[in-house]
């Protein structure tokens, strides 16, 4: 995967089939990294994440341009989930020891994985997940606007 | 990454999405997306992503078993079960006649199976062979076949992107065709003007620049009415009508008699609105008319797709990219198995079976002088069951107990038989009445070809070994004719297809050797070895006698009925996690969990009306029976109307048998209900 490729989302093409959702979830062992509520909810992987800026572990980090959780650090406290301004960061109870825990995961990228490139991006039927160079997203944005000055 | 080998069709829904799997130690283990073919670009919507809990189900049939008059079950062998049920059907043959053996294709199986299963039927003597086509398409199939010459989509679905504007009518496809909606959201991006006419509020709706939610059952008015309007206009496109086309001056009259605003009050849509949609249809270069279940499910289904062919007639919006007429079709091979002949009106390319010399060169090929015609259709097979002349039934892969009308009527047949043979990979509710069941493999697990709804033909390979003792459809129909004394061996799905492109003119270039080597397949008509296929239909002529489309004239005025007060129209529908009788998504946890029980759905003001709590549990009552749901309440319906997905088995209770007349399909859109609270 390219590094300058980003996950681009176009919302308003969400048609609430949650592909992304069932496609993550069986590519992270059932821990979904993606919401769909009424658009697609997933890590943007912010340049200035505020999830790295709030943890105070350490426990988050960039990796070619992916923000990942390193899962040694992460103590589960979930000041990560309340700082995103996205929603992005999942809080999912697992079992341990008999106990319920909950547990912190976010998107990966699917960046360890065989795909090419994010699966929920890769499934999406309607194209609101893509992923696109910034330089390309904008040339398509003022075509997009070109067009619709052309109509009328 | 991407193998060539383990690229399978997916099982689902008409759009024909390719994707790959991944397959260590003979398991498959993952999916690919194919970010390379032609409709889905590697996209999957969630029942796609979730094949392989399909695959490897705990529920799956795995073994041949019969039941007793106790219900209970005795698993047999291959050879005890295929004997039996032969040795009874020649029994049925001679005490009854062939005519008392009906046979229920599928439209989930290859085109290769669908094939042979009704050259089954037919030499084993019945003419009673169906499938439920009949439920979804039938009046497509007639109506454009007589409008245009053949019953198919025109454009590819790609092709929707280059369109200026879209009329989607009676179209969810947003939650049944996912992939459809990138084209259709391209197009939008593009600058194209999105029209969508739904009694509901659907993700698809959501799409659209206009939507007009019309009352339940009256796209004909509607469509009437946006035709009137246009000649009002001179918008027409009367070289198109002069040079392409007959028949007009007989619509003509009709649509000069119709009152608009008469009808804006009876579709219940402000006047504006119909004059916007009249405009934006036809003034754009190229316009394109999506419709579906909305459209065909009625009494009038025939004459509602004639008017979609009216209306892209009237404008000339045919014939080129981006303007065409788009019959999503929904399940995988729905398009195959109408093409292979599997309904009781036609053989296989369509020739009606009353054409009696193209009747006799067909079957001249099966070594037969000929062969009976005057099949009953599905609806028509329940009612003869009743009535004692169909006295067995063969079932490939269907469930219709679930899926056709009147759920109880339906039982009521089924139990009545002498002998129910059902060929499927789950224990269905169908399974439960049936004297013998047969484990089939699935859809990995075999060789075959399949057509989308785009008439495009994709093979499949096997890719895996079937679980169990279950077995491929072509082995057990293969097999079966040979216990029946039909033939003597059993063909592979490469020598069908030969076989296929001999009988079927529109298959004539679809040689299997052509279509290992293409994962992006053929769209028919492709008559010959080296013809590219035509995924553009009527670019110079039609396919009627003389090359010229046909105006069939519909007074939708004619048809107008008032409904009464306190009763709602039902309408029934799919939603994006489940498939038709929800035998397999149901299931499926993945799936489920967002749908899990029957909901039905009403307008918060009448729910106020009623006393009816969202979450409460609710009685529906219809013609005949009545089932439980849970309220939701919203305002995606209209007022007076009600929304149930039919994936559980209680929907169909409720739906009417009346039949189209010509396409004979049940006009499962008409229901009539009443509501109340569960227990008042």
């Amino acid at each position: 995967m390219g590094s300058s490729l980003r996950i681009f989302l176009r919302p308003e093409r969400c048609i609430n089939c949650y592909a992304c959702e069932v496609a993550c979830e069986k590519t992270h062992e059932g821990m979904g990294n993606i919401k769909v509520q009424g658009v697609p909810l997933v890590c943007l992987h912010c340049e200035v994440p505020p999830c790295i800026t709030s943890c105070y572990r350490g426990a988050l980090e960039i990796k070619e341009g992916i923000v990942v959780i390193r899962k040694d650090y992460c103590t589960n406290c979930g000041i990560c989930v309340l700082s995103c301004p996205f929603g992005a960061i999942m809080v999912t109870e697992v079992e341990r020891d008999g106990k319920k825990i909950p547990r912190i995961h976010k998107c990966d990228g699917c960046w360890e994985r065989p795909y090419g490139f994010a699966v929920c991006a890769l499934t999406c039927p309607s194209g609101a997940i893509g992923w696109e160079r910034f330089e390309d997203a904008v040339v398509s944005k003022r075509e997009k606007v070109y067009r619709l000055y052309l109509r009328g | 990454m991407r193998d060539p080998i383990s690229s399978v069709v997916c099982p689902y829904c008409g759009a024909g999405c390719r994707f790959g799997l991944v397959i260590k130690d003979g398991r498959a283990r993952d999916i690919c997306y194919d970010s390379d073919h032609p409709v889905a670009q590697g996209a999957l919507c969630p029942k796609g992503n979730s094949a392989l809990d399909l695959l490897y189900h705990p529920d799956r049939l795995l073994f041949p078993y019969r039941r007793d008059s106790h219900g209970r079950r005795h698993r047999i062998s291959w050879d005890e079960a295929l004997k039996t049920i032969s040795t009874k059907l020649l029994q049925i043959r001679s005490d009854f006649g062939p005519e008392a053996v009906g046979f229920l294709a599928s439209a989930k199986v290859s085109n290769e199976e669908n094939y042979l299963f009704q050259k089954l039927a037919r030499i084993f003597g019945s003419p009673n062979i169906d499938h439920c086509a009949r439920l979804c398409h039938a009046p497509s199939i007639v109506a454009l076949s007589r409008s245009f010459g053949s019953g198919a989509m025109t454009n590819p679905i790609k092709d929707l992107e280059n369109a200026r504007c879209i009329l989607i009518i009676g179209s969810n496809f947003a939650e049944n065709h996912p992939v459809v909606s990138r084209w259709v959201w391209n197009a939008r991006d593009r600058g194209a003007y999105i029209i969508s006419v739904d009694p509901r509020v659907t993700p698809t709706t959501k799409m659209a620049h206009l939507h007009l939610m019309i009352r339940p059952g009256t796209d004909g008015l509607l469509l009437n009415a946006m035709m009137a309007q246009i000649l009002r206009e001179g918008l027409e496109n009367r070289d198109f009508i002069r040079s392409r086309t007959e028949g007009f001056q007989e619509l003509e009259p009709i649509l000069r008699s119709v009152n608009i605003e008469k009808v804006s009050k009876q579709i219940g849509v402000p006047l504006g609105d119909i004059i916007t949609a009249a405009r934006r249809y036809a003034n754009s270069s190229a316009s394109s008319i999506i419709y579906c279940m909305g459209v065909t499910q009625h009494r009038s289904g025939t004459d509602f797709v004639a008017s979609c062919a009216n209306l892209a007639l009237l404008c000339g919006h045919i014939g080129r990219s981006g303007a065409g007429v788009f019959p999503l079709r929904g399940q995988n091979n729905v398009q195959g198995a109408s093409d292979m002949g599997a309904l009781s009106e036609f053989l296989p390319g369509y020739v009606p079976v009353g054409d009696v010399e193209r009747r006799r060169s067909i079957v001249s090929l099966w070594n037969q002088k000929d062969i009976p015609v005057g099949g009953l259709t599905i609806t028509e097979m329940v009612d003869e069951i009743l009535s004692g002349k169909i006295r067995a039934l063969f079932v490939l892969g269907e469930n219709p107990l679930v899926s056709d009308p009147s759920g109880a009527e339906t039982e009521r047949a089924l139990s009545r038989l002498d002998l129910l043979v059902l060929e499927d990979i789950f224990p269905t509710e169908t399974a439960e009445l049936a004297h013998f069941v047969l484990p089939a493999a699935m859809w990995a697990e075999k060789s075959g070809s399949y057509t989308n709804t785009e008439r495009r033909v994709q093979w499949s390979p096997k890719v895996l070994d079937p679980q169990g003792e279950s077995k491929p459809d072509l082995w057990i129909i293969g097999n079966l004719g040979r216990w029946l004394g039909i033939w003597e061996s059993i063909p592979t799905p490469e020598e069908v297809l030969r076989e296929i492109n001999k009988v079927v003119p529109l298959y004539g270039g679809i040689t299997p050797e052509r279509l290992l080597g293409r994962r992006e397949g053929l769209i028919w008509p492709c008559p010959e070895e080296n013809h590219p296929g035509s995924p553009i239909l009527y670019v110079e002529r039609f396919n009627r006698e003389n090359g010229l489309a046909k105006f069939y004239p519909y007074d939708a005025d004619r048809d107008a009925t008032p409904t009464e007060e306190d009763t709602f129209s039902l309408i029934t529908g799919r939603v994006v996690v489940h498939y038709n009788s929800g035998s397999i998504t149901r299931r499926i946890e993945a799936l489920s969990r967002y749908e899990p029980k029957l909901e039905v759905t009403i307008h918060p003001k009448d729910a106020e009306k009623l006393g009816i709590r969202a979450g409460d549990l609710v009685t529906v009552r219809g013609e005949r029976e009545a089932v439980d749901a849970i309220a939701k309440i919203s305002s995606q319906v209209r007022e007076g109307s009600l929304f149930m997905p039919f994936h559980f088995p209680e929907a169909n209770r409720l739906t009417p048998r009346d039949l189209d007349p010509l396409a004979r399909i049940p006009s499962f859109k008409d229901a009539k209900c009443k509501i109340s609270t569960k227990g008042t």
